[in-house]
């Protein structure tokens, strides 16, 4: 449990950053809709929202539908096929974002959209068979001749550097964002890769950096942090 | 002042003139934002490339309509069903299951049909009839772990298909693959099932699961493999050597009656011919509930109305659902017991007189909600904004005081402006009640309702049509219901005469008919049922209202809705009322110029 919270806070920052760095206007809409920065006129920020908005574009959050299905789109993992993810859904999509308004866009939602992302996240990393398809094509997956399961490092293999790191950090962003490099990536690469260090650095008791179990919590977390992340829940 | 359409295009084009300038990563970032909010899912990067160069080459409207149309069909079953949902209940909530009421919207614009047919027609969308044959198991002769062979060269990487001459296998089956002296085909995994997507009687394609197979997802075959390769046939139940007893197979099958053990033929029975039970055994539970209720019903009388089985099943068995959709005759699927056994196709009006839909309108109340709800959902209306005093009240029914408190003139100021209009049309649903009390509820039609006089009973509470009668001494002046026969005030005068009323084409009336349909048609031919489509549109694309310039873009956009997008016909959106190609139209307004 502790280190899914650490993996949570972490994951608010990085979502946080990443939505505001995915098109550089939900700074604007967000600062005037908490009513800071905003100019120090006199109108309520709903009047200076619309004064703002008028005739631009806006930016949304995904509704609950739209976000499960990004997130079956973009992992392959259905609600369908997939009766944890279909049960986590059905329990909680009334704590996803009802609208696309970015304006009604709260955190208790941003946490729910985090622990759905989980659900989804956590499959590759709970069953081999499923990671060595997820993560094929890098040393976090694949088979053998056999058509086995590679077998998963521990960190001190397969987290022991910068480009294994990336290989792990890209594999997935490639996967979720797509691969059109935008300007944002770059600043999610090194956010991330500094969300590896942070969580190698805090293990728990018991754990070590000789444990598979810590590169699958890794695993998981870069997952869901890529997955619960502006690029993919706003447009 | 209304401006001329050439004069608006052209402050369109002066003021889009910037994409000239937009940059390839600004361009990206417009597509990829555009797909997102179409599809609510991300494109392909093939997708994203060709609309970044529609973006460029200043063809927004282009971009967005290969988003829907491209492989996703996120629009349809997303943004499309979450655009329309909450219209289908009292409560308007986003969060509803797939119904008949949304599935009969996506078939509508998916199909490219007339979108106002939604307001009038005696339509409904099901899922098609092929549907069925997932649970008809043919006897070719195959036997389970008959295995057949086929070599590298019969797999086609190009299409992912493998080609057994006269294969006979049918969509769902279950087969297995074994290697003979080499590999199997890649990512084919050997001793595992797989299960069959017929191409054509030579070729067919497999998947991972059933699921897939029944919406058509195959396996990427990368690799034709070595040696020679076996099909292993795994399909328990065709042992059972069942032959379909008259007519086509799909026919006897979508007649099962699964709720009678009795009924099931061989190939639901066991060596020893016990039943196997559907309930108990998920592969023999029918995919959509495909019942024959009552028998005489005509072609399409399998659907139970009493439930919403088949679009629940339909959304969350078949991944491609838009896709497997076909249009039926509403009128025809209703079959109600002690009712009148079938609709009279005068009182269906499309989407309005869906179950779903039925419910929000018809259950309980007066059925003045059928009017309110049609007006909110498809003139983007609420009933106090389309007051008009000037209206006559003729047809305000009895159950509204004349003299709330003793006083006239409250009725003159706060009633009448409302109830005038909305009585006046609402007499079309006469014949609706919702009835909850069966299974999940059931949308019935009777016509024979409303024969006789009010009774003492029929004054507080009446039941089924006699609803409508309720509190019919509160006023004995006013109008009592006695058939479906409405009018419209609005046309003729006053201030709603602003929604732009127009004379069908099969020449009803605007101002007075018979039945639900006919209302329909008026109402699905006036300006406002388009402008509500295109500023829906708007808002649905853009997040936000239009600007006062927009606005006027906006309306003449909802004007060319009617007609249709010639510029569009490569999509099929030059057919009038054609929703996809509208609402790309819209996109190019807020997309493509920053």
């Amino acid at each position: 449990m502790k280190m899914l919270a650490i993996i949570c806070s972490c994951l608010l920052i990085l979502a946080s950053a990443c939505s505001t760095s995915v098109s550089g206007k939900l700074d604007a809409v967000l600062t005037n809709a908490n009513g800071e920065d905003d100019g120090g006129d006199t109108g309520s920020n709903e009047e200076n929202l619309d004064e703002i908005n008028a005739g631009k574009q806006q930016l949304g959050v995904k509704s609950f539908i739209q976000i499960v299905e990004t997130f079956e789109s973009v992992t392959g993992f259905t609600r369908g096929a997939n009766q944890s993810i279909r049960n986590y859904y059905n329990s909680n999509k009334a704590a996803l974002p009802d609208s696309n308004s970015i304006e009604a866009f709260t955190a208790s939602q941003r946490l729910a959209i985090f622990n759905l992302a989980y659900e989804f996240c956590r499959l590759p990393s709970d069953t081999d068979q499923i990671r060595a398809d997820f993560y094929e094509g890098t040393i976090f997956g694949g088979r053998n001749d056999e058509g086995l399961p590679l077998p998963l490092g521990p960190p001190t293999q397969v987290l022991n550097s910068q480009a294994n790191k990336l290989e792990l950090i890209n594999h997935l962003l490639n996967k979720f964002w797509g691969t059109y490099q935008f300007s944002d990536r770059a600043s999610a690469e090194s956010e991330l890769t500094s969300m590896i260090d942070y969580l190698l650095s805090t293990l728990q008791s018991g754990e070590t950096l000789q444990s598979n179990n810590v590169t699958k919590y890794v695993m998981a977390s870069v997952c869901t942090a890529a997955l619960a992340a502006g690029p993919v829940i706003l447009f | 002042m209304r401006m001329s359409r050439l004069l608006l295009v052209m402050m369109f084009s002066l003021q889009s003139s910037a994409i000239l300038a937009i940059s390839e990563e600004a361009a990206m970032d417009q597509a990829n934002r555009l797909a997102q909010r179409l599809l609510g899912v991300p494109p392909s990067s093939s997708l994203l490339e060709a609309m970044k160069n529609d973006i460029m080459a200043g063809k927004t409207d282009l971009a967005a309509i290969r988003a829907i149309r491209g492989e996703s069909l996120g629009f349809f079953k997303s943004t499309l069903v979450n655009m329309f949902n909450k219209y289908g209940t009292q409560e308007l909530i986003n969060d509803v299951e797939l119904t008949d009421f949304t599935a009969t919207i996506v078939g509508l614009a998916y199909n490219n049909m007339a979108f106002n047919r939604l307001m009038y027609d005696d339509v409904i969308y099901t899922g098609d009839d092929k549907l069925g044959e997932y649970y008809v198991f043919r006897n070719l002769g195959m036997t389970e772990f008959t295995q057949v062979s086929f070599d590298p060269a019969d797999v086609s990487i190009a299409t992912d298909s493998i080609m057994i001459s006269g294969h006979g296998l049918r969509l769902g089956e279950k087969v297995r693959f074994f290697a003979s002296g080499g590999s199997l085909p890649a990512p084919i995994v050997a001793d595992t099932d797989h299960f069959i997507i017929p191409v054509d009687v030579n070729n067919f394609k497999v998947a991972s699961n059933l699921n897939n197979a029944i919406s058509g997802t195959a396996r990427d075959i990368t690799d034709a493999g070595t040696g020679t390769h076996a099909l292993e046939y795994r399909q328990e139940f065709i042992k059972n050597n069942y032959t379909p007893s008259g007519g086509s197979e799909l026919k006897t099958v979508r007649r099962l009656n699964f709720n009678q053990l009795g009924d099931y033929p061989r190939q639901y029975r066991n060596a020893d011919a016990s039943v196997i039970d559907p309930a108990a055994n998920p592969k023999v539970e029918p995919l959509l509930r495909l019942q024959n209720a009552t028998s005489g019903n005509g072609p399409y009388g399998d659907i139970r109305y009493d439930d919403n089985i088949h679009y629940r099943n339909l959304e969350t068995r078949v991944s491609n659902w838009p896709e497997r959709l076909q249009a039926r005759t509403q009128s025809k699927l209703y079959s109600t017991v002690n009712y009148s056994s079938k609709v009279d196709n005068e009182d269906i009006m499309g989407v309005i007189t869906s179950r779903q839909m039925g419910r929000a309108n018809f259950a309980a109340g007066t059925n003045r909600r059928g009017l309110a709800n049609s007006m909110r959902a498809f003139y983007c209306s609420e009933m106090n904004q389309l007051q008009d005093a000037s209206a006559p009240d003729v047809r305000v029914r009895r159950d509204i005081d004349r003299a709330p408190g003793g006083d006239h003139s409250v009725f003159e100021t706060n009633c009448r402006s409302c109830h005038a209009g909305m009585d006046g049309m609402a007499g079309a649903f006469a014949f609706f009640n919702f009835d909850v009390s069966s299974n999940e509820g059931i949308l019935r039609y009777n016509k024979n309702g409303l024969d006789g006089q009010p009774t003492e009973q029929d004054f507080s509470a009446g039941t089924n049509q006699k609803k409508q009668w309720r509190q019919n001494n509160m006023f004995p002046a006013g109008h009592l219901i006695k058939n479906n026969t409405w009018f419209n005030f609005w046309s003729s005068g006053g201030p709603n005469v602003a929604l732009g009323w127009r004379l069908p084409d099969g020449g009803q009336s605007l101002t007075e008919g018979t039945g639900a349909h006919a209302l329909g048609e008026v109402l699905a031919n006036a300006e406002a049922f388009s402008d509500c489509m295109a500023n829906r549109a708007f808002e649905r694309v853009c997040l936000r209202v239009p600007t006062p310039f927009e606005s006027l873009l906006v309306k003449q956009m909802a004007r060319d809705f009617e007609s249709g997008f010639d510029d569009l016909s490569e999509f099929g959106a030059n057919t009038e009322y054609n929703f996809v190609g509208l609402i790309s139209k819209i996109s190019a307004i807020c997309f493509g110029n920053e």
